[in-house]
């Protein structure tokens, strides 16, 4: 074994320190090291320090050098060009620290640098793959993550969509799909639903603005959210002022009519704000029905109806949902939708009532009444329909065909006879309003028809409108004053503001038939006579509606009523009948 | 766009991104493929980019230092990157071992990595954010959590401002974040420009729009107004080796000029 001296100079701190800075321009640029430049050649210094101590160990042992290199790396003087740089250097430098040639110590420098390189691309190398695993499994964990934040934003957007802003409630969206999830499901037996409408929103909304009614319904909102988790019902807000509680196999009726109070006591607790205590009330719908069969729609339908229902019924009610009363609305709801077709196809049809003069029993009118020939029901009475008319409007141009008709019909009578009776029809208010439209449509027909004026009369029922309103005032004179006779219809069932009556251009009271109804021959107090009277005193002729015995018509004679109209003197009948009638009455006076 | 606005950003690792590429240029492998190629062709047009890229480093390095030394215990890192080497935490702890940090990148993966590189450290934390929304960054809960914006922040933007471009306001951004800084606040800042830039600088611009960060051009004059009333600290806006060298200052891997970095510390009067 060859015995080298020890390296001159190896103890002398400047020669290292020259290295080293020689090494740390030569690696400059190289890779980038995270330390200031002095930091940078205190450390090369350290590691020549080393390498010298390697290069001249006895027995040379060049193996420590592999961990020099694997170290230069760890202290990020790591890339490709540093080790090429760096062999540069130490193969230059080294030999001359270590007190020997490059020639006489070439083969340890060679495998010196040779251990130096093992242990440098071994740690480079090391470096990069825990790189590439890190970013590797940075990647997954922020894709991870963005598909969590994801999630959490289509959660968050969901359930925007299926929520309530103002209350966070579940929304009808949310209510409806419960719903529809539970009627599949098939689990429950029964399902309920609490149809809660907060009627004193509106009015709040009215009249504090918007900003207080929200805050009614969010003070609202919350107390039905207390009271439906105590129960363990699920909650939605469906609509503005409208809540709705779920509520799956009830305890029969008596239950839910429990929840119901509970939910009207709970809500009905006036609403504190900073300056105003506001009343609250509510009402509710009900409706219990079996799971199978059972139709989302129909129950929200039924559901709506209800609360209408319970909405109509007053203040803080609830209402168990009918079917039979549902038949019925929806039946009368069709019947509507009939009315403009049937109007259009000309269905509706008149029958004449006789109107008699008690003195000699002559006819001395008829009243129109109107009859509806329904294509799928058949004949229907007025009061079926006429309501149902008058809601929806239809009533003007229903009003008009009929006065047409009748008038047609009086001119024909006309013809007939030298008495002819007149023909007394009915008038809306709502015709009335349209005071221009029906005077027009009135004249307009008497010259068409060529019918004498005062074979027409309009029959206005008593109303509450007429005293106060000058339009339909101005109406009646106008009408009046075309000669056209004028009847006050149902008198004594309704309103009755005595005072206008002075001054309406009538020229009949038609008294209600309840008073003939209600008259017995024993009876001792009966407003006839008064009501007689009162006709008689305003000029006007006194007509009875609905005799139908003689014990009535001899009283009504006896207390000196001019006219009646009823069964006992005739039904309401085909104008083909009125016409034989008034022929046999004609021959009869020939 | 394919992905709906309120989504997160996505992860893409086929399509290469400003924070890798920088990696990549300071000889770190936290890079896909996809970014490597870029680097190849980037360095085919630019060489000097790596010793670019270690310069702003060293800049970053060197500001760091001298805050905590000026008794800065807050960093505010906008566009952090991948933590490769120095981290603005690790050179501010060797200074005052009680700094505290907050990495803000646009990058789902520098984010998460950061997260993974410094967790179990308190006082040091990761989130995203988009220097484009500063009002995000700055009332993050997590930024408000370790940031004290009654005391005095270092507010690092570096090399980052390149990567925004003008239609997105970069003047009102850097605005909005020096209004939210108080009184003894730092600025520290380094900008790519194209002041003696010898390289085909649209080359370099149109390779980088193909990033997720498409690149501004901007001058040294154009970089000193995102200073704003900001007092420079000496030596002032200069080339990125120029602030404050090392000693010795003889083995620096380029040349101020071409450097094509600016670069600066203000400080908030």
């Amino acid at each position: 074994m060859i015995v080298e001296p020890p390296p001159r100079g190896f103890t002398d701190g400047t020669h290292i320190t020259r290295v080293a800075r020689a090494w740390a321009r030569a690696v400059a640029g190289a890779s980038y090291v995270p330390m200031a430049h002095v930091d940078i050649e205190l450390r090369l210094a350290g590691f020549t320090t080393r390498l010298l101590r390697v290069l001249t160990s006895q027995p040379f042992d060049p193996s420590p050098a592999t961990q020099i290199g694997v170290e230069l790396v760890e202290a990020h003087f790591a890339s490709p060009e540093t080790l090429g740089h760096t062999i540069n250097v130490l193969a230059d430098r080294l030999p001359p620290l270590a007190g020997t040639s490059l020639d006489s110590s070439g083969r340890r420098v060679m495998r010196l640098l040779s251990a130096l390189s093992v242990g440098y691309t071994r740690g480079l190398r090391e470096r990069t793959l825990d790189e590439q695993e890190s970013i590797r499994q940075a990647t997954v964990l922020a894709q991870l993550q963005t598909e969590h934040a994801l999630r959490e934003s289509q959660e968050a957007f969901r359930h925007a969509a299926v929520h309530d802003q103002l209350t966070g409630l579940p929304n009808r969206i949310f209510f409806e799909k419960q719903l529809a999830d539970l009627i599949e499901a098939g689990g429950a037996h029964n399902v309920a639903i609490c149809f809660i409408g907060i009627t004193s929103l509106q009015a709040i909304t009215d009249r504090f603005g918007h900003i207080l009614g929200d805050k009614a319904l969010t003070v609202t909102a919350d107390r039905l959210r207390t009271l439906a988790r105590s129960l363990g019902h699920p909650l939605a807000r469906f609509a503005g002022d409208q809540f709705v509680m779920l509520i799956e196999d009830p305890a029969g009726t008596p239950h839910l009519a429990g929840v119901a109070d509970q939910i009207i006591a709970t809500l009905s607790t006036p609403v504190h704000t900073d300056r105003h205590l506001l009343p609250m009330s509510a009402s509710i719908g009900l409706v219990d029905r079996p799971v199978a069969g059972m139709d989302a729609n129909d129950v929200m339908r039924a559901a709506a109806m209800t609360l209408q229902w319970a909405k109509a019924d007053g203040t803080n009610r609830w209402q168990l949902f009918d079917p039979a009363r549902s038949d019925r609305e929806i039946a009368k709801h069709a019947l509507a939708a009939d009315l403009a077709g049937g109007i259009d196809r000309d269905e509706f049809f008149l029958e004449y009532q006789p109107l008699v003069r008690l003195e000699d029993r002559a006819v001395i009118g008829v009243e129109a009444l109107v009859r509806w020939h329904h294509p799928r029901h058949g004949r229907l009475n007025p009061g079926r329909f006429i309501d149902l008319a008058e809601e929806s409007g239809q009533i003007v141009r229903l009003g008009g065909r009929l006065l047409d008709k009748a008038c047609r019909q009086a001119r024909e009578w006309a013809k007939l006879t030298d008495s002819p009776p007149y023909v007394s029809v009915n008038v809306a208010v709502q015709q009335l309003r349209d005071g221009a439209g029906l005077l027009r449509t009135v004249d307009n027909l008497l010259q068409e028809v060529g019918l004498a004026p005062e074979l027409l009369q309009l029959e206005i029922t008593e109303s509450a409108s007429i005293p106060d309103d000058p339009q339909l005032r101005r109406t009646l004179d106008d009408i009046a004053g075309l000669g056209v006779r004028l009847a006050l219809d149902d008198f004594g069932s309704g309103y009755s503001n005595l005072g206008y009556l002075q001054n309406l251009p009538v020229n009949q009271l038609k008294i209600d038939m309840q008073f003939v109804r209600d008259w017995k021959p024993s009876s001792t107090k009966s407003l006839l006579p008064s009501l007689v009277k009162l006709a008689h005193d305003l000029r006007l002729s006194a007509l009875a509606e609905g005799v139908e015995t003689s014990e009535q018509a001899e009283y009504l004679e006896s207390i000196g009523c001019d006219h009646v109209q009823g069964y006992y003197f005739g039904k309401p009948q085909a104008a083909s009948s009125i016409t034989s009638l008034l022929l046999e009455w004609s021959a009869e006076e020939i | 766009m394919d992905r709906p606005e309120w989504a997160p950003p996505g992860i893409d690792v086929e399509r290469p991104s400003a924070a890798r590429l920088y990696d990549y240029f300071l000889g770190g492998s936290h890079n896909f493929a996809a970014d490597r190629a870029m680097a190849q062709q980037l360095l085919a047009t630019a060489p000097d980019i790596p010793l670019i890229a270690q310069a702003n480093r060293a800049f970053l390095r060197r500001a760091v230092h001298m805050l905590a030394e000026s008794g800065i215990r807050q960093f505010l890192d906008i566009g952090s990157g991948i933590p490769t080497l120095g981290n603005v935490h690790e050179v501010a702890r060797d200074v005052a071992p009680d700094a505290r940090v907050v990495y803000v990148d646009l990058d789902p993966v520098a984010v998460a990595h950061s997260a993974v590189l410094i967790k179990d450290q308190e006082g040091v934390v990761a989130i995203q954010g988009d220097v484009r929304k500063p009002g995000d960054i700055l009332h993050h809960p997590t930024t408000r959590e370790l940031i004290d914006f009654n005391q005095p922040v270092a507010l690092l933007v570096v090399a980052l401002l390149q990567f925004v471009r003008d239609e997105d306001d970069p003047a009102g951004i850097m605005a909005q974040l020096r209004d939210a800084l108080p009184s003894g606040s730092y600025l520290t800042l380094s900008h790519g420009v194209v002041d003696g830039w010898r390289h085909d600088r649209e080359m370099v611009k149109n390779l980088y729009n193909r990033t997720t960060t498409p690149a501004a051009s901007r001058t040294r004059a154009e970089v000193a107004p995102f200073f704003g009333d900001f007092e420079l600290v000496d030596p002032g806006l200069v080339w990125v080796t120029q602030w404050r060298p090392d000693q010795p200052s003889n083995i620096d891997g380029i040349k101020a000029a071409k450097s094509a970095v600016v670069a600066g510390v203000g400080r908030k009067p």
